[in-house]
Formats: structure tokens, C-alpha cells, sequence
């Protein structure tokens, strides 16, 4: 649905894309997870066609983004990080106006404006002014609105935040419901735990640069084998160190007695040898585990690598 | 039968500013400062039929040259105040990436944005009619003239405008925009003049009694306010002092004596420059734009 390949965007001397890639299958529900300024707003807006990009070619399903501006526009619904709302419009007015952009007018409009605003949880609310609306119902607003075209891809700017956590819930109920109606969403935010219980797909971006893509399955398994392991040695402390530091698969190692922390980058049978080794060499073991991480480690690992802290 | 399709941004707008009170203000102040003016004329001629017993009808052409040159300046000031904060106000408002990501054209959103200004001048101007009227209780202008006058005042709204779209489309705050669209006609309107003034003093200078400053003088074709002067000298019977006035300035005999219509055709072709110019502006995928990252 979404295919970006090599993606260049430079403000000036600031190189904000450098050769991002990414694929977003139909139907999915991509998380665009970045430290801020990584480089998602930029992605997200060449992608919605309201910026240029140096070089690179951005597909949305099929179509050129840069060639066809107009039928690209009907294939989306694009929600911006930060946006506001017209004064003296009623809820149902704001709606009715975006429906008629796309020639749906009259009852036809009123039926479908009122039939997104109950998707929303917001049919209540048709004849309320904009700017009486709380922000959480807003954001809800101005994704109801992005509805209105029956776009194929949502292109979603941090819809959740500054919201409540109740607001975050109904945001995040709202869009697992429209991705299980077949819509193709790209999303990025920074509460990642959300974006990973949500999201079928996650991509990682930092300076312009897409250091992880994977499904979550991929990523928490990723997640799962960078964590180090954590060993409790009751007896040969140093003989245990001597061995885990020989060991090829080994990385960096702390030793606080009686825990010994290393990286380790074998898998499940790796770990096991390991341990059988340890215990054979008469090291006493009376704990052996890696370490449980999440996402946000993840991130934090991934985007701060090369930095200096 | 195919319904009549308006353009979504005219039909908003509209909708927007009916429901606000800053048209019905400016309505008001707009009428409160012709009608004064107007009705200080009125009880001037008044006074002096009065005192001299007949009625002088080249005071009542004066009431109407009056009353239109004060509109004509009202709307200059109104205009840009209206229109420069129309782009400038969805790109502050952080409304107008939204727009731009839907199908509605860029060119479609200034059309939009400038139907609904010249709507709401058109109904200013309207609103000034009973105020305008005062001339036909002493006569000497006729119906046809005034008709004429009205639809050069929209004229000129549409050119303002375009002007204040121009700016707002150029400058990401209202305020700069404005600034710049006060400024652009009050180059257009009085800078020109200015400007062709020290150009004639200059010429005479070097050569005395002589003020041709040949093509120069042609940058007056985009001012607004010689078309308007040269509308109403016309209507008052002193057109061929206005024809020879350009031409011992520089103007060639045939565009002096056509001027209304040519300097009109000049600046409808500026208008539509700079409607093309403002769509090419907020067009984001042909030129290069600055965004957040």
C-alpha cells in the first residue's frame, strides 16, 4: 500500500531523510516510532503529498506520489501532529465541509458525516461548535474527518497526543476497529507501549535513517535476543567469569557479585550450552536468565547508539 | 439535471463570516464614516442654496466625487485587511496542511478565499447605496453612472484582493502579510504617482517647461486610483484634460486617450498573475517547502 524507497529530504544543511525505506503492507497498522526531529513528520507529509522530496519515489497503492498528486489525494486521509479548527462551524458543518471537497453534498453528506462521527464516539456531538469540543474529541473529530473519502491509507501524525489516557484508550479502540475494516494505517507516536499493542508492524527512524522494520513478533523477538543475560553464581565466581568472557558469543560483561550481566547474541540452544558448560566446569548456578526487555529499551538502545551520553 | 457546484471554500467561508460579528461591525463603520462625510457635503450644499438662493450642480458632482473617492479609500483599507490574513490565517490556524492533503486544488482554495472577500466588500459596497443616493436628490449624475462607478469599486476589490492574497500566500503570519499588502497599495496607488512626480521634476530640471518622461510614465497603467480618477473625469464631461495631462507626461496619444480601458486590461493581467502566482505558492509539490521534521 505505502512503498517508500531511498527517501532524501535536506532543510538547508540539515539532512532530515537519508535513503529511508519502508513498506507498509495493505491493511496494516504501522507504528513509526522516532526521537523527535528523527524525521517521521517529513516522511508522513511527502507521503501525503504536501511536501517534495530531493530525491527517492514514495508509492501509495501505486500510485507516484510526485506524478499523480490528485488521485493520491483520494486514496488517503492525512491527520497532522498539531492542527486546529474553524470558528462558528458546528461539528457536523466541519464534516460536511470536508465531505463536500470530494463532491459528496446534501443528505448523502449528512448521512455519512453522522455515521463517522458514531465511529468516533462523537454523534452527540454533530451540533456542538469545534472549538467548544475537548481535545481528545477533537483529535477524534479530525480523524472522522480524514474518514470521509473512504481512503485506502490513513497517514496519522501522533493522533494521541496530548491526550488524556481515557482519550488515548477511545484513539487507540478507534483505530484497531478501522484497521480490522481493512484500512491501511501508518502512525507514528512516542508512547511506544500503545504503538506496540496496537501495531502489526513497527519501524524504527533515527536521523532520517530507518535503523529497525519489522513486525512486532520480528521486533520483540530482536528485543528478546539484545537483552543481555543475567547470571547468579553462588560458588566460582571467577572461574564463571573467566569462562562467559572466553565464550565467542559474548559480548560486554559486568560483574556485581553474585550476578554476572553479559551480551550474549547466541540463541535459546546457545544459552543452554552455555549453562550446561558453566555447571560441568563446576560453577554453581542458581540463576540463568535474560534480562525482560520492552520496546521503549529498544528504542533507547537503538537510537542512542553512536551518541554520546 | 447537474446540480450547481460551489466551490466548498466559498460556501465555508461564507458560513463562517455570516456567523461572526466583524462583517456586521465593519458594515457599520463603513457607513458611519461615508454617511458623515456624505451628509457634511449635503448640508454644505444646503447651506449654500440657502444663502444663495440656486443651486450650484457642480457641488453635487463634487458630493459624488467625494463619496466615491472616500469608498474607494475605505476599501483600500478594508480589502487588505480582509484578504492578507486569509492563507496566512489557515497556515497559522494550522488548517491548511489538512486542505492541502485533501482534493481540494490550491487553486480552488484561493478562488475560494477570494470569492468570499469580494462577496463581502460587494455587500459593503451595497450597504453604501442609500448613503450614494443622496446624489440623485439634487440630480446631475445618472443611474447608469452610478452603476458604473459601483462595479469599478468591485473592480478594484478584486485587485486589492488579489494583492492581499498574494501576501498572505508569501508571508506565514497575518500580520507581515498585511503589512505587506497595506504597503504593495500604497506603492500601486500613491507610489507610482510619487514616483512619476520626481520623475517629471527631474526631466524638468534638465529641460525647463519639460515633463515627458516617456515610458516611464506607463508604470501608472497598474494604478488603480488614475483608472478610477480617469472614470470619473470622464462621467464629468473632462476626459480630454486627463488625455492631454498623460500625454505631456510621456504617454502615447492612443493609450492616453483609451486609458480606462487599457489600464483595466493591465491590471486584470496582474490580477491573474498573481492569483497564478499565490496557487503556484501554496502548491506544496511544486515548490520546494519547509516543514517540520
Amino acid at each position: 500500500m505505502l512503498r517508500i524507497q531511498h527517501l532524501y529530504k535536506s532543510y538547508g544543511n540539515f539532512t532530515a531523510l537519508n535513503s529511508l525505506s519502508l513498506h507498509v503492507e495493505k491493511g496494516e497498522l504501522y507504528g513509526f516510532v522516532g526521537a523527535n526531529g528523527a524525521g517521521k513528520t517529513t516522511t508522513m507529509k511527502i507521503a501525503a503529498g504536501l511536501l517534495l522530496a530531493d530525491h527517492g519515489e514514495v508509492y501509495v497503492g501505486g500510485i507516484d506520489v510526485r506524478k499523480e498528486p490528485k488521485k493520491l489525494k483520494e486514496k488517503i486521509g492525512y491527520m497532522p501532529d498539531f492542527f486546529g479548527v474553524y470558528d462558528n462551524l458546528k461539528a457536523i458543518e466541519y464534516m460536511e465541509f470536508y465531505a463536500s471537497i470530494y463532491n459528496i453534498n446534501g443528505k448523502e453528506a449528512r448521512k455519512l458525516c453522522l455515521e463517522l462521527m458514531d465511529l468516533v464516539n462523537l454523534q452527540d456531538k454533530a451540533d456542538r461548535y469545534v472549538d467548544s469540543l475537548s481535545r481528545g474529541m477533537k483529535q477524534r473529530l479530525c480523524l472522522a474527518r480524514c474518514l470521509v473519502n473512504n481512503p485506502e491509507l490513513l497517514i496519522l501524525d501522533e493522533p494521541a497526543s496530548g491526550l488524556d489516557p481515557n482519550a488515548r484508550f477511545d484513539m487507540k479502540e478507534i483505530l484497531k476497529n478501522l484497521c480490522e475494516m481493512g484500512k491501511t494505517i501508518i502512525i507514528s507516536s512516542h508512547i511506544l507501549s500503545e504503538l506496540a499493542e496496537m501495531c502489526t508492524s513497527i519501524g524504527i527512524i533515527k536521523n532520517g535513517e530507518m535503523v529497525l522494520s519489522d513486525s512486532v513478533e520480528g521486533i520483540f523477538s530482536a528485543i528478546t535476543m539484545a537483552n543481555p543475560v543475567v547470571i547468579q553464581v553462588t560458588e566460582g565466581m571467577d572461574q564463571a567469569a573467566n569462562l562467559i568472557k572466553e565464550h565467542p558469543l559474548t559480548g560486554q560483561i559486568t560483574i556485581k557479585e553474585p550476578t554476572i550481566k553479559f551480551e550474549f547474541r547466541g540463541e535459546a540452544q546457545d544459552e543452554a550450552d552455555l549453562l550446561k558448560m558453566l555447571i560441568l566446569q563446576g560453577v554453581s548456578v542458581n540463576g540463568f536468565k535474560r534480562e525482560e526487555g520492552n520496546l521503549e529499551s529498544l528504542f533507547i538502545e537503538l537510537t542512542r547508539k553512536g551518541e554520546k551520553i | 439535471m447537474n446540480k450547481l457546484k460551489v466551490n466548498p471554500m466559498l460556501k465555508k467561508e461564507i458560513l463562517v463570516s455570516v456567523r461572526s460579528i466583524k462583517l456586521t461591525v465593519l458594515m457599520l463603520i463603513f457607513n458611519i464614516i461615508l454617511a458623515a462625510i456624505g451628509l457634511l457635503i449635503f448640508s454644505s450644499v444646503l447651506e449654500t442654496v440657502r444663502w444663495s438662493g440656486r443651486l450650484d450642480y457642480s457641488s453635487t458632482v463634487s458630493l459624488y466625487i467625494t463619496l466615491l473617492v472616500i469608498e474607494f479609500i475605505l476599501l483600500a483599507f478594508i480589502v487588505p485587511a480582509i484578504t492578507a490574513g486569509t492563507i496566512s490565517g489557515e497556515r497559522e490556524r494550522q488548517t491548511l496542511d489538512i486542505l492541502l492533503s485533501t482534493s481540494l486544488s490550491p487553486s480552488r482554495i484561493i478562488s475560494g478565499k477570494l470569492m468570499s472577500s469580494i462577496i463581502s466588500v460587494i455587500l459593503l459596497i451595497i450597504s453604501s447605496m442609500p448613503v450614494i443616493s443622496l446624489i440623485f436628490i439634487f440630480g446631475g449624475v445618472s443611474g447608469g453612472d452610478i452603476l458604473t462607478s459601483v462595479l469599478f469599486l468591485i473592480f478594484i476589490t478584486v485587485y486589492a484582493g488579489a494583492i492581499g492574497i498574494a501576501c498572505s500566500a508569501r508571508f506565514k503570519k497575518t500580520t507581515t502579510a498585511t503589512v505587506a499588502a497595506y504597503g504593495s497599495i500604497l506603492f500601486l496607488g500613491i507610489g507610482t504617482l510619487f514616483l512619476v512626480g520626481i520623475l517629471c521634476v527631474t526631466a524638468s530640471i534638465r529641460y525647463p517647461y519639460e515633463s515627458n518622461i516617456g515610458l516611464f510614465s506607463l508604470i501608472l497603467l497598474l494604478n488603480p486610483a488614475v483608472s478610477l480618477m480617469n472614470l470619473i473625469l470622464k462621467q464629468v464631461g473632462s476626459a480630454s484634460d486627463f488625455s492631454s495631462g498623460l500625454q505631456e507626461i510621456g504617454v502615447p496619444g492612443f493609450m492616453s486617450d483609451h486609458w480606462l480601458i487599457i489600464s483595466t486590461i493591465v491590471q486584470i493581467l496582474f490580477i491573474l498573475l498573481l492569483l497564478i502566482w499565490s496557487v503556484k505558492r501554496l502548491n506544496p509539490v511544486k515548490k520546494k517547502g519547509r516543514g517540520n521534521h
